[in-house]
């Protein structure tokens, strides 16, 4: 992943949060996730294809929930819509700065297992706790 | 004025819905619908004055739909808003020679959104 899409995703998670749910989030050192992280993904095609990567500390998650939705308690099926929702902010967000000039498809995001470390670039730390997205890009 | 919300995302529509109820705007339904399939259906049976959709979503997506809307003598005088996470200028052109007539880029501020439908409304003679 090169510094300038590094930078990018810095720039869309902490874009993201502050504009959906009212949050403020900096880059931080990179951390393993919590055993109980939620993690998803989502492929993109244009050229460029690729996929972009996220895991979030379940506090987080469901704090982007609440503040999205105005829901003090919301289900879990909702908080899942909700990461997956932000996972394709991120991306769209990333891309439309990255490659202004084309048109990229994004696929849905998925809720899945975390992946290899390597996959997760950038971490931030929300008010509630750790994002990690990474973005990788076919050749 | 009713309005049609179409979005795979059912965070996305209740945040589009509780924008538009907090907004004042002159807006008398809602309706929702999470693909452009069950758009159509919602559009056959209980009409809109304006379509709210994403573009990217199972199914028939968000492009598809507003061509069909396009396609269709009864529908084609729908006023459409695109609210996607795809903000590129590429695809913002692409939806304006489709007569596409306000975008939003996800995430969006709720007064960014109050302001695109206003004008929207306006446009339609609602007093927005």
């Amino acid at each position: 992943m090169t510094p300038a899409v590094a930078d990018a995703l810095v720039a869309a998670v902490a874009e993201v949060l502050e504009v959906a749910a009212f949050e403020l989030a900096d880059p931080t050192d990179p951390a393993p996730p919590p055993a109980d992280a939620v993690a998803t993904s989502l492929q993109f095609h244009g050229p460029p294809s690729g996929a972009v990567r996220m895991w979030i500390d379940p506090a987080e998650a469901r704090a982007f929930a609440v503040a999205t939705l105005g829901d003090d308690d919301p289900a879990p099926a909702v908080i899942d819509d909700a990461v997956r929702e932000l996972t394709n902010m991120i991306a769209g967000h990333v891309l439309t700065r990255v490659w202004p000039e084309v048109c990229i498809a994004l696929d849905g995001a998925e809720l899945g297992a975390v992946g290899h470390a390597e996959a997760y670039a950038v971490h931030l730390t929300g008010e509630h706790g750790r994002i990690a997205v990474g973005m990788e890009v076919a050749p | 004025m009713r309005l049609l919300v179409v979005d795979d995302s059912a965070v996305t529509r209740a945040m589009i819905k509780r924008t538009v109820a907090a907004a004042g705007l002159p807006v008398a339904e809602v309706d929702e619908a999470s693909d452009g399939q069950a758009a159509i259906r919602s559009l056959a049976m209980r009409g809109a004055d304006v379509l709210i959709t994403d573009l990217n979503m199972p199914g028939m997506g968000g492009v598809d739909l507003v061509r069909a809307v396009r396609a269709d003598p009864v529908l084609a005088t729908i006023a459409v808003v695109v609210v996607s996470t795809d903000g590129s200028p590429a695809r913002r052109a692409m939806l304006s020679s489709l007569g596409v007539a306000g975008y939003l880029a996800k995430p969006f501020r709720p007064e960014e959104l109050r302001q695109v439908l206003s004008g929207v409304l306006a446009g339609l003679g609602g007093a927005a």
